[in-house]
């Protein structure tokens, strides 16, 4: 029942991609340690190499189950000639577990628990989709002492509107979003392959530079005007934000500061979301807004938290600089706890279509 | 006038530091008062100086080969800094960062480091290490520069790769624990245990007598002290008590004692209360019995005060 791992074992756990840099980082400062490098390979020596306390490693355990856990919802769409009918999708043959663990040059931590293949799912009056179930148990000695592997699910719908395929991600540890994106790729080879799409045609993903900065600062702000009888609008909680030098001067307040987390009650009027010569010189990079929600026989509050996770400006890796917009649902209360679940889901349909109505208003 | 106090000020800076390093750490061959070029005069112009900077003086330059990494050398780049009044100054953390921060980058490309290199054979890597010793001596001997530290972003034009600081808090630390055990046991007696890294050399030692500079930010030391015919395994643990922490220092204990070799395990807390922990400690002694002896524990304070008496 060791409490906390060392060598190899502590090497191990760290490395998880779930595990972030920058709260390596962080739990450093806090230890009176500053490092330059945003690289996890230069920051793992100084854990391994000093003896890490209970309190310390609890810290990054429950900070890491928290991220891994939580469902996170994206999408991509792409354009599709006339003759494709979605039920072909069922035509490819994913064989993820040959795929993704037998022809693997490393042994993965993970193993499939189902053989997901795409199935015909019927969602309304002459209107279907495709979907996908994943399920995968994790090898890890270490996330509890009474079993060495946990389970993680991810989901992905496809759905056709008119010309265009989107394929609705559904994940929540790392693991998940890395096959989900396994088989958005063979989706998309597919395509291709059997001529559904032009030559050049690839997924289009919602990303940080798709929007001027105040347009971003609105798409986000406009999930306030969801307009359905099942999500009541409260108030904007948090926000993120970076901070240019390019604006040195025009708050002092704001000039030696390059990012922040805002958190509050109800920031609606606050002038970072609210004032123009505010928000066009912020970048915004997420929001949470609170909402209060009824679906049938359950009703409670949510946090809906959108944006671009891990956004940082001066990045020179494309996925920190210019991240894809994601969302997450974090169910604040309800009637009955085993439902959460089936809450997430069912909002996260509702707030998706919103989502890719209401983007193009914004975009460039 | 002015001079007179700085030129104190850095006396005092560099007694202390020698303590440090020598007493308590282990690190009698402390080199001090060095100074090196600057390559980056223009840049590394602190505060109003109009004209560039010519030199960067280094407090204390420490080095050995590491315990923790194979054929790695360890070299601590020291800097101090004597705050003149009582407290800390949040707008002085930054001015002293960068200091340091551009003494090391000029460092790592000076003669002076490939001539300490030089000292030590079959090491096929070296670390620089800045470490920044900030104190005050005046009162508030515990008090911790971290809340400033918390909320310092590192600005984008410091080239450096790390920086350990050490503060008020820290320095008292070492002075209750490893310091005052080694003038009750005598300083020989007194060695720094060392733990499985991952990556440590083939041939480890298991202690000996100076601190890796990576435990400088540890908040457990352990240390193996010898009294008398006995061997005592010591651990301190730099805050109050916590259960958890407690049962990961046995769980260390544990491994660091795989042969009951060892006569006594003590582990110590700042401030240990004893009537009010030790019906959770004899609790948790309980549960580790098949594994561990719990007539050779002792759980108290850094030092005996009438809390833990």
């Amino acid at each position: 029942m060791k409490r906390v791992p060392q060598g190899d074992l502590l090497r191990q756990y760290l490395l998880k991609s779930s595990i972030s840099t920058s709260l390596l980082s962080e739990l450093l400062k806090s230890k009176n340690v500053l490092i330059k490098s945003k690289n996890k390979k230069a920051t793992l020596p100084y854990f391994l190499k000093s003896v890490i306390d209970a309190k310390l490693f609890s810290q990054i355990e429950n900070n890491e189950v928290f991220r891994e856990r939580q469902q996170k919802f994206t999408n991509a769409s792409i354009k599709v000639k006339d003759d494709f009918k979605l039920e072909k999708l069922c035509d490819l043959k994913l064989d993820l577990h040959d795929e993704l663990i037998e022809k693997n040059e490393f042994k993965l931590n993970y193993n499939f628990k189902n053989a997901p293949e795409f199935y015909i799912e019927s969602i309304g009056k002459d209107q279907i989709k495709i979907a996908l179930d994943i399920e995968i148990e994790i090898e890890d000695q270490l996330e509890n002492f009474k079993s060495t592997t946990i389970e993680r699910s991810g989901k992905i719908d496809v759905i056709l509107e008119n010309d265009m395929l989107i394929i609705n991600k559904n994940y929540t540890s790392p693991e998940t979003k890395e096959i989900v994106d396994f088989v958005v790729e063979r989706v998309r080879k597919f395509l291709k392959e059997e001529h559904y799409i032009d030559k050049d045609d690839d997924f289009f993903t919602i990303t940080f530079d798709d929007f001027k900065d105040d347009k971003r600062v609105e798409f986000l702000t406009s999930f306030q005007k969801i307009s359905v009888t099942q999500l009541t609008y409260k108030s904007i909680v948090d926000l993120d934000i970076e901070y240019r030098n390019d604006y040195k001067g025009f708050d002092k307040l704001l000039d030696s500061i390059s990012s922040m987390k805002v958190k509050g009650v109800n920031l609606d009027n606050h002038p970072f979301i609210a004032d123009l010569s505010y928000y066009s010189k912020i970048l915004v990079s997420g929001i949470k807004i609170r909402y209060e929600f009824e679906l049938g026989m359950e009703k409670g509050e949510i946090i809906l938290d959108l944006g671009f996770p891990g956004f940082k400006f001066d990045s020179i890796d494309e996925t920190i600089s210019n991240p894809a917009f994601v969302f997450s649902i974090n169910v604040l209360s309800c009637l009955h706890k085993s439902n959460i679940y089936k809450i997430t889901n069912e909002l996260a349909v509702i707030i998706e279509k919103f989502k890719n109505e209401n983007y193009k208003h914004y975009k460039i | 006038m002015a001079g007179e106090i700085s030129k104190a000020i850095g006396e005092r800076g560099e007694e202390v530091v020698k303590k440090i390093f020598t007493e308590i750490l282990g690190y009698e061959n402390i080199l001090t008062g060095i100074n090196i070029d600057c390559y980056k005069g223009e840049d590394h112009k602190i505060g109003k100086t109009k004209s560039e900077r010519k030199s960067h003086g280094i407090d204390g330059l420490i080095g050995d080969v590491s315990e923790l990494s194979n054929r790695t050398l360890d070299i601590g780049y020291i800097s101090v800094k004597k705050t003149e009044k009582v407290g800390y100054k949040k707008a002085d953390l930054g001015k002293h960062i960068r200091d340091l921060a551009y003494g090391l980058e000029c460092f790592k490309k000076s003669k002076r480091l490939s001539e300490f290199k030089k000292n030590y054979s079959n090491i096929k890597d070296a670390e620089v290490i800045g470490i920044l010793i900030w104190f005050s001596d005046l009162d508030g001997i515990y008090d911790s520069i971290n809340e400033y530290l918390m909320d310092y972003n590192i600005p984008a034009n410091l080239d450096f790769e790390n920086i350990i600081i050490i503060d008020n808090k820290k320095i008292s630390f070492l002075i209750d624990t490893i310091l005052k055990d080694k003038v009750t046991f005598g300083a020989d007696n007194v060695s720094f245990v060392y733990h499985n890294s991952g990556l440590n050399p083939a041939i480890q030692h298991y202690y000996g007598s100076k601190i890796p500079l990576y435990y400088l930010f540890s908040d457990v030391i352990v240390a193996r002290i010898k009294a008398d015919d006995e061997i005592i395994l010591k651990f301190f643990y730099t805050n109050e008590f916590e259960q958890d922490v407690l049962r990961g220092m046995i769980d260390l204990a544990i491994d660091y004692d795989k042969l009951d070799s060892v006569n006594k395990v003590i582990f110590t807390f700042k401030d240990y209360i004893k009537s009010q922990n030790e019906p959770i400690v004899k609790e948790i002694l309980i549960q580790y019995k098949p594994h561990f002896n719990p007539e050779k524990v002792e759980v108290t304070g850094h030092y005996q005060t009438l809390k833990n008496l």
